[in-house]
C-alpha cells in the first residue's frame, strides 16, 4: 500500500474492531489492507483474539454445595412459590395466543389512555415512597430552607445524631462525575445535622444558597464513620422556581450528575428521580430532554409506549432543523444534540454538533471531551479517511483544551488523537500537557513510556501530590465513602507519587533523596492497604547499593522478590549480581516466601475490613423499605 | 441439619415419584408447578452453568451465589414465559442468568470495593515487579463496565447492538468500552510478564 495512510499503523481500537469482522470483509478495509501487509500489526490481532479465547477458556468453578441448601430453604417459604398456573389459564393453542393478543392490546390501550392524560404530568418530581430520605418542600427554591427526615436503617439506629454530607452541584458542565477520576472532588460539605425524634427517626433543616440550584446529599454516622446514601448513589434535591414549577438549569446541573450517560453502571437510585423525564415533560424543546433519556421505543423486541411519544429520530430531525440554522446556541444545547446523537447512534452527527460546541464554545467544559470522543468514533466507523479528517481537528482539540477551565475526561482519547495524527511539535506540546490533566494513571502510564519530555513536569505535579496532606480540610467529608476509605485512597495515591519521584530522583544520580523517597513511598502504601511490595523496594535497593549499604539492599531485594511467584526469581537473579559472594540463596527464598506470606496476610486483612464495611452497606440496602 | 447438594443419585430419587419417565417439557411444568424436585433437578443439570456465567461476570463468588440464588427462586414463574424444548433452555437460561447478574451488578451492592485497587493495578501495570496475572485475575482489574462488555462479547457471544441493550448504552459506547477493555487487558497481562 502506498501513501502516508499505509505507513502509519492503525491504532489499537482499529485493530480490535477489526479483529472482530469477518476475514473476507476485513480484507478489504484499509485497516485490513495494512495487516496483510505488517506483521507487527498481526502480532496485535492475534494477541487481541487470544484475549478472547484465554476468557473462553477461563476454568469454570462449579456451583458450591451448600448453595442448593440456600436455594430450597428459601424457596420452601410459602410466598416463594406463586400459585401454579395451568395450561388452560396460561391459554395455550391458537385460542389462548388470539386471547394474549386481545388482552395486551387492551392493556396497550388502556396504558396509552392513562399514559396519555397523565402526560405532562404536574406531580412532584420526587417519588419519596421508597427512599429513607425524604424532604419538604419537593422543589425548594434558592435561599429557602429544606426540612430533611430520614429513617435510618438499623445499624445507624443507636447514634444520637448523623452528619448530612452535602455536595452543592454547580451549573451543568462542571459537575463531579465529570471529573469522577479526581478525587478532591469527591469532597463535599457538612451542611446539617439530624437529630433523633422521639419516633426514632432523624430530623433536621438544611440551609440553601441563594444559588441553589440542586444538592447531592449522603447521611455520616459520624461514630462508625460509615455513610449511607440512596443505594449506590447520592440523594439529590433539585431546585425549582418560586411558581412551583421545575427550573431548567436545576434539570440541567442534576442531569449532569444524576444521569450522565457514561455512569450508567452505576444508575440504581432508591430516590425515583428521572430528570430526563422531567425535562421532557416541562421543556420539551430542549434537547436535554432527549439527551438524557435511558429508553426510545422498542428494546429487544417488546414494545414500549413511550415509543409513541419519543420518536427519537423524529425529534432529532425536527431539533436538528430548529437549531442548526441558528446562530449564537448555547453550549448546554450543543452539548445535548453531542449526546442526542450518541444516543440515535449517529457517529457524523456526533462529530457535526460536537466540532461546533469546540469551535463556538471552546472554554465549555465538555468542549474537548465530545469532540475527542467524536474522532474516536469516527477513527472506528471510517477507517479509510481518518488521517486528514482527524488531523483537520487537532486544532479545534487543542483550542478546546487551552480553554477549559479544568482539566477534563477528554484528554486520554485528545493526547492519542494528537500523537497518533500530529507533527512532532503537536505531539510533543501533548505529551507535556499529560501532568496538568491531573490523573496519576495518566502520569504513570507517561513515566512508563519513557515520554523524555514530561518527565520533569511530571515529577513536578507528583511532588505536589506526594506532599499533600491526607487529613480532611475542616467542615468536608466525601461524599462517597468513610472518610476512613478516602484517607487509605489518599495514602495510596501519595505512596504512588513518592514511587515515581523515587524512580525519578534515582535516574537523576541522587541515591540520598531517592531513598527517602523510597521510604516514604513503601510507608504510604502501606497506609493505603496495598499488601502486594511495590517496586519502590527496587528503587530503595539500588539507591541503598549506591550508598554502599549492602545489607539493606539484600533486604529489599529479597522483599521485593516477594511479589513474584515461588518459580521467577529475578529479584534474586539481581540480588546475586550485585552482592556477589555475600548472596545467601537459601536464606533469600525464605525471606521471600515469608515476606509472600505477610503479603498474603495484609491482603486479607485489607478483604476483611473491606468486607466488613460493604456488610453493613448491603445490610442498609436489604432492609431499605 | 445441612442438606447436601442434589446430586445424580437425588435426581433418580425422582422415581420414587414415578417420575421417571418424565420429558423434558413436563419437568418444566413440574417446577412451574412448585415441584422442588423439578427444581433440583434443573439446579444439578444447570446450576454449574448459571453459577459460571454469575461468577464470570459479577467477579465474585459470594455475588455469583446471589444470583445463582435469585435466579433459581424466580425459575418457577420466569418458566411460564419460556415455551422452548431442551435444545433451547441452555440458551435461554444462559441468557436470564447474564440478566440477572447485570440486575445485581446495578444493584450496588457490591460497588464500594471495586475501585482502589483497580486503580492501582492500572497505575502500576508497567511495573515488572507486581504480581503475575493470569486472564481472570487481570479481568478482576477492569471496571465493572469494560469487564462487562469483554465478558458478553467474547465469552457469551452476544452482539454490541445486544449489549447495548442489555445495559442500556449505544453501540458505539459498547464498541468503546470492548476496545479499552481489551487495550487494558492486554497491558495488563504484558505488563505482569
Amino acid at each position: 500500500m502506498s501513501g502516508i495512510l499505509g505507513q502509519l499503523h492503525p491504532t489499537f481500537d482499529a485493530l480490535s474492531a477489526y479483529s472482530d469482522s469477518s476475514d473476507v470483509v476485513a480484507a478489504r478495509t484499509r485497516v485490513g489492507r495494512h495487516v496483510a501487509g505488517c506483521s507487527s500489526c498481526r502480532e496485535v490481532v492475534e494477541e487481541i483474539r487470544g484475549l478472547g479465547g484465554a476468557a473462553r477458556a477461563m476454568r469454570a468453578e462449579p456451583a458450591p454445595s451448600h448453595l442448593w441448601l440456600r436455594i430450597r430453604t428459601t424457596a420452601s417459604e410459602p410466598r416463594a412459590l406463586e400459585p401454579v398456573e395451568t395450561r388452560a389459564a396460561a391459554g395455550t393453542g391458537a385460542l389462548g395466543r388470539r386471547r394474549r393478543l386481545v388482552a395486551a392490546m387492551l392493556t396497550a390501550v388502556a396504558a396509552a389512555v392513562v399514559a396519555v392524560t397523565a402526560w405532562p404530568r404536574t406531580a412532584g418530581l420526587h417519588a419519596a415512597v421508597t427512599s429513607r430520605l425524604t424532604f419538604a418542600p419537593s422543589r425548594p427554591v434558592p435561599g429557602s430552607v429544606v426540612t430533611v427526615r430520614y429513617d435510618a436503617p438499623e445499624w445507624m439506629k443507636d447514634a444520637t445524631q448523623l452528619v448530612l454530607v452535602g455536595q452543592f452541584v454547580r451549573p451543568s458542565g462542571l459537575n463531579p462525575s465529570f471529573f469522577a477520576a479526581r478525587m478532591e472532588d469527591a469532597l463535599a460539605d457538612s451542611v446539617g445535622v439530624l437529630t433523633r425524634d422521639a419516633d426514632g427517626s432523624f430530623g433536621g433543616t438544611l440551609h440553601l444558597p441563594s444559588n441553589f440550584l440542586a444538592v447531592q446529599l449522603s447521611v455520616l454516622e459520624p461514630v462508625r464513620d460509615q455513610e449511607a446514601m440512596d443505594g449506590i448513589q447520592s440523594w439529590i434535591i433539585i431546585g425549582g422556581s418560586p411558581t412551583r414549577t421545575p427550573s431548567l438549569a436545576s434539570l440541567l446541573a442534576a442531569a449532569e450528575v444524576r444521569d450522565n450517560p457514561f455512569s450508567r453502571d452505576d444508575a440504581a437510585p432508591r430516590q425515583n428521580v428521572d430528570v430526563a423525564d422531567s425535562l421532557k415533560r416541562y421543556f420539551p424543546r430542549h434537547p436535554a430532554g432527549w439527551a438524557y433519556s435511558r429508553s426510545y421505543g422498542v428494546s429487544r423486541g417488546r414494545f414500549d409506549l413511550l415509543r409513541f411519544f419519543d420518536g427519537a429520530e423524529r425529534k432529532y430531525s425536527s431539533l436538528y432543523s430548529e437549531l442548526w440554522p441558528r446562530r449564537g446556541v448555547d453550549a448546554e444545547r450543543l452539548h445535548d444534540m453531542v449526546m442526542f446523537a450518541h444516543r440515535i447512534d449517529e457517529p457524523a452527527e456526533v462529530l457535526r454538533w460536537a466540532g461546533r460546541l469546540a469551535e463556538e464554545h471552546p472554554e465549555d467544559p465538555r468542549a474537548l471531551f465530545d469532540l475527542a470522543s467524536a474522532l474516536h468514533l469516527l477513527e472506528l466507523r471510517t477507517p479509510s479517511s481518518l488521517g486528514d479528517s482527524i488531523r483537520a481537528w487537532l486544532p479545534a482539540l487543542d483550542r478546546a483544551y487551552r480553554s477549559a477551565p479544568v482539566p477534563n475526561g477528554g484528554f486520554d482519547d485528545a493526547l492519542r488523537l494528537a500523537v497518533g495524527y500530529g507533527d512532532t511539535a503537536t505531539i510533543a506540546r501533548w505529551r507535556a500537557r499529560g501532568a496538568a490533566n491531573g490523573r496519576i494513571g495518566n502520569m504513570w502510564m507517561m513515566a512508563s513510556r519513557k515520554w523524555a519530555p514530561a518527565r520533569d513536569s511530571v515529577a513536578t505535579e507528583m511532588r505536589v501530590r506526594a506532599e499533600r496532606s491526607c487529613a480532611l480540610p475542616t467542615g468536608r467529608l466525601p461524599l462517597a465513602r468513610s472518610a476512613t476509605e478516602w484517607r487509605t485512597r489518599c495514602e495510596l495515591y501519595r505512596g504512588m507519587a513518592y514511587g515515581y519521584l523515587s524512580w525519578h530522583t534515582l535516574q537523576q544520580a541522587r541515591p540520598r533523596q531517592a531513598l527517602t523517597e523510597a521510604d516514604s513511598a513503601i510507608v504510604a502504601m502501606r497506609r493505603g492497604e496495598w499488601c502486594t511490595p511495590s517496586r519502590a523496594y527496587l528503587d530503595h535497593a539500588l539507591a541503598a547499593l549506591a550508598l554502599g549499604d549492602t545489607a539493606m539492599a539484600a533486604h529489599d531485594f529479597i522483599v521485593e522478590q516477594a511479589a513474584y511467584p515461588a518459580t521467577s526469581t529475578p529479584m534474586l537473579d539481581s540480588a546475586r549480581v550485585h552482592l556477589g559472594p555475600r548472596f545467601d540463596r537459601v536464606a533469600s527464598l525464605a525471606g521471600a516466601d515469608s515476606a509472600r506470606r505477610a503479603a498474603r496476610v495484609c491482603m486479607e486483612e485489607a478483604r476483611m475490613r473491606r468486607q466488613a464495611r460493604n456488610q453493613r452497606l448491603a445490610g442498609d440496602l436489604r432492609g431499605a423499605p | 441439619m445441612d442438606m447436601p447438594r442434589p446430586t445424580p443419585g437425588f435426581v433418580a430419587s425422582l422415581a420414587s415419584h414415578g417420575d421417571d419417565a418424565l420429558t423434558f417439557r413436563e419437568r418444566l411444568d413440574h417446577t412451574i408447578a412448585g415441584d422442588a424436585m423439578a427444581l433440583g433437578e434443573l439446579f444439578v443439570s444447570h446450576g454449574d452453568l448459571v453459577f459460571a456465567t454469575a461468577r464470570r461476570l459479577t467477579g465474585s463468588a459470594a455475588d455469583a451465589e446471589d444470583v445463582t440464588q435469585d435466579l433459581f427462586i424466580r425459575l418457577p414463574a420466569a418458566l411460564r414465559g419460556f415455551t422452548g424444548g431442551h435444545a433451547t433452555f441452555d440458551a435461554w437460561i444462559r441468557r436470564v442468568a447474564v440478566r440477572q447478574a447485570l440486575m445485581h451488578l446495578r444493584s450496588g451492592r457490591r460497588r464500594r470495593e471495586t475501585s482502589v485497587e483497580g486503580v492501582a493495578s492500572l497505575v502500576m501495570r508497567d511495573d515488572n515487579a507486581l504480581e503475575r496475572l493470569s486472564i481472570d485475575g487481570a479481568l478482576e482489574r477492569l471496571s465493572p463496565g469494560h469487564r462487562t462488555v469483554f465478558l458478553l462479547k467474547e465469552v457469551e457471544g452476544y452482539e454490541h447492538s445486544e449489549i447495548a441493550d442489555l445495559l442500556g448504552i449505544s453501540v458505539a459506547n459498547s464498541e468503546v468500552r470492548l476496545h479499552r477493555a481489551r487495550r487494558q487487558l492486554r497491558d495488563l497481562l504484558r505488563g505482569s510478564r
